[in-house]
């Protein structure tokens, strides 16, 4: 077992060092298994690089909170990924074999032992049966799951209007909002991210799917700003780095439909424009938002800024999004007080969150 | 022909054959082969379908917008029907005696630009929501103002009537008693008290009106009657001010309408006459039916309103500049509620000044049956 001071001395010097990390893994891959990488050439050995870099991070992150399985969640992922190129198991299984030992070469002092019961859990997982990434659209019998094909049809084929008349109509005949925006717009994006990651639409497509499903949303608002004010005021924000604003925007929107105050801050927000805004706003709670593992140090040093701008104490914190759902637990380790995997829970956190004894964690 | 290097030998031929096959078959780059004298010979299905049909036969420069000779390699916009426009490099090699001319889009630069454009269209669907979100807030604060100022008025309602009464009862019962210096001032204290009673009225009328409240006690009057019970209530003020108030009031006929409130606008009218009127100076009254529709007018001899004025002075707290100096006891209230009351009646109120000054309100209600509900 490592002390969370080796731990993080680790992650800091993955980040310091991960451009000769990546280098020294590509080449051991290269040495160990020419059949399979040679052919793709230097370009090949090029992007192997670039992809090694992307991988580091999350191992990063696995380390710093102590959390094997966040790695574990990202190899399920890659694996998926893998497997849609073309690549088998047994090559990502060296690759994180080579990645164990450059990182046991390139860190300085024995560190790089540190890391390797994380990389342990991703080999584990390559063990473990393929995930499912299950269409989020599946028929589950919920009444809105036609209403979301549909969305999604007009959608991919680049028919923004009848997107937004669709949803608009299901409004004005009355359908919960809170329903429209979970059940169609939300789980239809999900679904969109499925169909990119599964290489079914391309890049384009996807900023368009956002793009519609933000204006659908902005469409909305004269009716989500409508609910009478209960007094109570929140900050949300996407840490810095992140820039999935979309889903945080939402959290906020549920804040409003429920009568609190929501202050949004959109993508990317600097630790001390977090910590600022709670001095300036002096929210109930304060909601931190990233999808990507990788900014999960930005995640926790934000939250901690924003503590120490609040000298009264009472503020509540709570984060959410992709990383947190996918590696439940996840969120214990980055100093708030409460997790939430949507909006709608996300708000009755918060509520029982306020109502409770500070330092009560709460999640759902 | 480019040697490639990697390839051995043995596939060179079928690979050449492949890659043209897609180039001509399958592939987005745009290819157009033109004779000599520029007209196109052979072209890929991807350029018959940018073109939308059989492109064989016409001229390379009506399709491209640019002939070889011109440049080696050019940016082009090309257009289809009812299709979105694609901007592609052009390429024109020599294939001696005709000319081969290639069309592709720079993918990694649209990429770069989808990019920024989601992130920008991301962060102004942001700022959209702010602005609801703080117009809401703005919406709210109004509200609350309004209803604030309406709790104050009606509050500070019943002892300011409290006083007047005790004020008028010394005055009247106590008279004797009195001595001149007492009486004195208790008029000052009446008249205070009554300014101060005519202000709570308007901020209350506002209040009620701003918070969509105004509502009309309709029933048949004959206005003529009402302008005149209205001018009547101005008449002290009118001999204080030395001015003369004049009535050329046609008898008409009886509509539903607002009796209290009506009289309320003609002295607000009058009023504002007498008090921007000139010591010895005449305001006249005059009232008429054209048709149906009944017209008052309540003209003055007073300085005039610069036109530029006139429209903000319709609005609650604008008031007139009188050469710089705000008059004491004018809040700006009394021409907003008059037209709001008159336009809630269906009607309008305007006003006009003549060059050498003057001026004249005018109020238009319509006829019977017409729009009064
Ligand atoms: C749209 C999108 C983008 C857009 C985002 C645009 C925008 N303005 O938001 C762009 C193009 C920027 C983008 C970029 C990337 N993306 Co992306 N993206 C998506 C996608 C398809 C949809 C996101 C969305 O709109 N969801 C809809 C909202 C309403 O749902 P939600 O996000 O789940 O939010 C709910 C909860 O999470 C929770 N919640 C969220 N925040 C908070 C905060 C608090 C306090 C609480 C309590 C709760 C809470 O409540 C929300 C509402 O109910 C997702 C797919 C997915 N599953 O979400 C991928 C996805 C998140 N992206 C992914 C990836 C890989 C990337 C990139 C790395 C791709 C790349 N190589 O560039 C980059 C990283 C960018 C960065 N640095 O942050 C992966 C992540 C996989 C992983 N293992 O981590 C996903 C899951 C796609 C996939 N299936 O593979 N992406
Ligand atoms: N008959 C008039 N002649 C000149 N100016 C006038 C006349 N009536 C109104 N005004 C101008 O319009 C302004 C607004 O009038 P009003 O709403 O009645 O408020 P107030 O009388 O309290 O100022 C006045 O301040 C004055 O400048
Ligand atoms: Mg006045």
């Amino acid at each position: 077992m490592s002390t969370a001071e080796e731990r993080r001395a680790t992650a800091a010097a993955l980040t310091l060092h991960t451009a000769r990390i990546a280098e020294l893994a590509t080449d051991l891959q290269y040495a160990r298994q020419p059949e399979v990488w040679e052919r793709y050439g230097v370009r090949g050995r090029e992007l192997s690089v670039r992809d090694m870099t992307y991988h580091l991070p999350f191992l990063g992150t696995a380390i710093v909170a102590d959390e094997p399985r966040v790695f574990a969640d990202y190899v399920a992922w890659i694996r998926h990924l893998f497997a849609r190129l073309g690549f088998e198991d047994p090559a990502a299984a060296v690759l994180l074999a080579c990645m164990r030992d450059a990182i046991a070469e390139a860190l300085p002092g024995g560190l790089g032992a540190v890391a390797v019961p994380y990389i342990e859990a991703g080999v584990a997982e390559l063990a473990a049966p393929l995930r499912r990434f299950a269409s989020f659209l599946e028929d589950d019998g919920h009444p809105l799951r036609p209403l979301a094909r549909l969305y999604l049809d007009a959608l991919l084929k680049n028919d923004r209007a009848a997107a937004r008349t669709l949803v608009l109509d299901a409004v004005a005949r009355g359908v919960g909002l809170r329903e429209v925006l979970l059940r169609v717009l939300q789980d239809v994006q999900r679904e969109v991210g499925r169909l990119w990651f599964s290489a079914e639409i391309s890049v384009a497509r996807e900023h368009y799917c956002t793009a519609v499903t933000q204006d659908v949303i902005a469409h909305l608002y004269p009716r989500i700003m409508d609910t009478p004010r209960v007094g109570r005021r929140i900050v949300v924000a996407c840490a810095a780095g992140e820039s999935h604003d979309l889903g945080a925007r939402m959290v906020a929107d549920f804040f409003e439909l429920a009568g609190w105050d929501a202050v949004f801050l959109g993508r990317d927000t600097p630790t001390a424009a977090l910590a600022e805004a709670v001095r300036e706003h002096r929210p109930d709670v304060l909601g931190v938002s990233a999808n990507m593992s990788f900014h999960f140090p930005a995640v926790r040093d934000g939250i901690a800024a924003a503590r120490r701008a609040d000298p009264t104490g009472r503020l509540r914190v709570l984060v959410g999004g992709y990383q947190f759902d996918a590696t439940p637990g996840l969120w214990t380790r980055t100093g708030a007080d409460g997790s939430a995997s949507d909006a709608d829970a996300a708000v009755a956190t918060a509520e029982a969150l306020v109502a409770a004894v500070r330092g009560q964690g709460v999640a759902s | 022909m480019t040697a490639l290097r990697r390839v051995p030998p043995s596939l060179d031929a079928v690979l050449r054959d492949v890659a043209f096959d897609h180039l001509w078959r399958s592939s987005s780059v745009l290819a157009l082969v033109l004779d000599a004298q520029g007209v196109v010979i052979d072209a890929n299905a991807r350029a018959e379908a940018l073109f939308d049909g059989p492109v064989v036969g016409r001229r390379g420069v009506d399709l491209v917008g640019v002939a070889g000779a011109a440049a080696r390699s050019t940016l082009a916009h090309l257009g289809t029907r009812g299709g979105a426009v694609e901007t592609v490099r052009l390429t024109f090699r020599d294939l001696g005696g005709a000319t081969l001319v290639l069309g592709e889009a720079d993918a990694g630069e649209l990429a770069r630009v989808e990019r920024d454009l989601a992130a920008m269209h991301a962060d102004l669907q942001n700022l959209t929501r702010e602005v609801v979100r703080k117009n809401r807030a703005l919406a709210r604060l109004g509200e609350l103002k309004s209803r604030f100022v309406g709790m104050a008025a009606h509050d500070l309602r019943k002892p300011t009537g409290v006083i007047l009464g005790y004020v008028d009862l010394v005055l009247d019962g106590a008279g004797a008693a009195l001595s001149d210096d007492q009486r004195r001032l208790l008029g000052a204290i009446r008249s205070s008290c009554s300014f101060m009673a005519r202000v709570i009225d308007d901020f209350l009328d506002l209040a009620v009106i701003e918070a969509g409240q105004l509502t009309l006690h309709l029933a048949p009057s004959d206005p003529g009657s009402v302008v005149r019970a209205g001018a009547r209530r101005a008449e002290e003020h009118a001999r204080r001010a030395d001015v003369t108030v004049s009535l050329d009031l046609e008898p008409g006929t009886a509509r539903r309408l607002d009796a209290s409130k009506i009289e309320q606008v003609a002295m607000n009218l009058v009023g504002n006459a007498i008090e921007h009127s000139p010591p010895g100076g005449r305001v006249v009254v005059a009232s008429r039916l054209e048709g149906a529709a009944f017209t008052l007018t309540v003209s003055d001899e007073g300085p005039g309103i610069d036109p530029d004025d006139l429209a903000r002075l319709f609005r609650p707290f604008e008031r007139g500049a009188h050469g710089g100096v705000a008059r004491v006891g004018s809040f700006g209230l009394g021409l907003s509620i008059s037209k709001m009351i008159i336009d809630a009646h269906g009607g309008s109120l305007d006003a006009a000044s003549g060059a050498h000054g003057g001026t004249v309100f005018v109020v238009r209600l319509p006829g019977a049956g017409e729009r009064i509900a």
